[in-house]
């Protein structure tokens, strides 16, 4: 998975899309389009993120745990007072990388839905619309790079205010708790 | 590490870390298997082995489809690409980690910012450029735009991880007459090496899987690359799945053969640097 997202990622809508043949029209429903596929771009960030959480929870002093169990501490109260806070840093890192990988996802909903978002526009997010309007044919949807370049823009205004709010929720949590 | 003692908790581990690796290595098990059948078996039993082995696939991808240009296309870029990346941060992470200098933090936060802003949002900017400079088109658009991409997390990796190596060596290099970049190249270099690893690996997979440049910046046939001519694989009427199947089971090879080389400094590389939040 981590050193193969693009490739397994499509292997994964195939058998998503075999099944629908065989089940139920998973991607062709509008209704259940866009929940597949954000299931399908999670997948993606899994490998990731373990080694981001491995590393942090491996740089943790050895000490620290002992301390805590000495004190009486279980496996749960370890998690949820040690761990948890010492990693804090690594998931504001982590949740930032998804958040701006994710808003602008393009290959794998253009390879499972097209540009055009099918069906009826369900799955269209902010990197297919991009793509559609900057350089696409006028038939299929295009604006020219003017429009283009708008929702580039509005992309990134989106983008840096939740950034904004992801780093400041996590400064103040970590204040809180230091 | 902590040893793991009750024993229920040990068979639960082990009972959800066999469950995550399947979930895993089932996608690859399935495509490897997938690119050894034809249409017909694929539809009709598309979890099982191969009945017959079929391998024209394979043929076909190095006869009918050419596709030697398009993986040399991609590892000419790729290579060239991870080799100025590491060049370029390992440079730029050693003067803003070792030297003082005026808006030295800006520099960096310059740099590190490339993290949070998607480069794809500069897209229609990189395009008009890329024709500008008459580069539109040719490889060279997409090795450069593929080095401005990995530069900002490879600085985030190798500043912190250089400036963790005491000044100490370096004063006593100076002091034996070693010149400034004697320095970065005896004592800097070798002593990152798994940070170097880790920044070549970490970027080895988007650069190599990147779909979105290609698909902007390049038009003709034999300067594509993988991903862009596998898009051009399902055809409007029909699609042959054992072909395409082939392709991602021949394009995963290079990624794990790389991850497999590297993962030794990879795993140090991440927990030594970089991490201290």
């Amino acid at each position: 998975m981590i050193f193969n997202t693009l490739w397994s990622i499509l292997l994964r809508i195939h058998t998503v899309s075999v099944r629908g043949r065989l089940i139920r029209p998973w991607l062709g429903d509008p209704v259940t389009a866009l929940p597949i596929l954000a299931f399908v771009v999670s997948w993606q960030f899994f490998g990731e993120s373990i080694i981001f959480y491995t590393a942090g929870i491996d740089a943790i002093d050895e000490e620290i745990l002992e301390a805590a169990r000495i004190d009486g501490a279980g496996f749960f109260g370890e998690i949820w007072h040690i761990i948890l806070p010492s990693i804090l840093p690594i998931v504001g890192i982590v949740t930032v990388l998804i958040f701006v990988g994710d808003f602008t996802q393009f290959d794998i909903v253009y390879a499972m839905s097209t540009s055009m978002g099918n069906p009826g526009y369900s799955t269209d997010i902010f990197g297919s619309l991009f793509y559609r309007t900057a350089f696409s044919s006028p038939e299929r949807g295009g604006w020219g790079m003017g429009m283009g370049a708008t929702v580039a823009t509005m992309m990134f205004v989106f983008v840096f205010f939740g950034v904004s709010l992801f780093l400041l929720f996590f400064n103040k949590k970590r204040a809180k708790l230091s | 590490m902590i040893a793991v003692n009750k024993r229920w908790a040990r068979v639960l581990s082990y009972l959800i870390m066999v469950f995550y690796a399947a979930l895993i290595l089932f996608p690859l098990y399935l495509m490897f298997v997938t690119s050894l059948k034809d249409n017909r078996q694929i539809f009709t039993k598309p979890f099982s082995l191969p009945g017959p082995i079929v391998f024209s696939g394979y043929v076909k991808l190095f006869t009918v489809s050419q596709y030697q240009i398009y993986f040399r296309n991609s590892i000419v870029v790729t290579l060239i690409s991870l080799g100025f990346i590491v060049l370029l941060t390992s440079l730029a992470s050693y003067a803003l980690a070792k030297y003082q200098f005026r808006a030295r933090i800006l520099v960096y936060v310059y740099f590190v910012a490339g993290l949070i802003i998607p480069i794809r949002l500069g897209t229609i900017g990189i395009l008009k450029t890329m024709i500008n400079i008459k580069l539109f088109d040719t490889p060279w658009s997409l090795i450069i735009v593929f080095i401005a991409m990995g530069i900002p997390l490879g600085i985030f990796i190798l500043y912190d991880f250089i400036r963790m190596i005491p000044e100490e060596l370096s004063n006593s290099a100076r002091i034996d007459g070693c010149s400034e970049h004697a320095i970065f190249r005896r004592i800097i270099m070798p002593l990152t090496k798994p940070a170097l690893a880790t920044v070549a690996i970490i970027n080895f997979i988007p650069v190599w899987n990147d779909f979105w440049f290609p698909l902007i910046l390049i038009r003709s046939n034999d300067v594509k690359t993988v991903p862009l001519a596998t898009a051009l694989l399902f055809g409007q009427f029909e699609t042959n799945f054992g072909m395409v199947f082939a392709v991602l089971s021949m394009a995963s090879i290079p990624v794990m053969v790389f991850y497999l080389f590297l993962s030794r400094y990879f795993i140090k590389g991440l927990t030594k640097g970089a991490m201290k939040g």
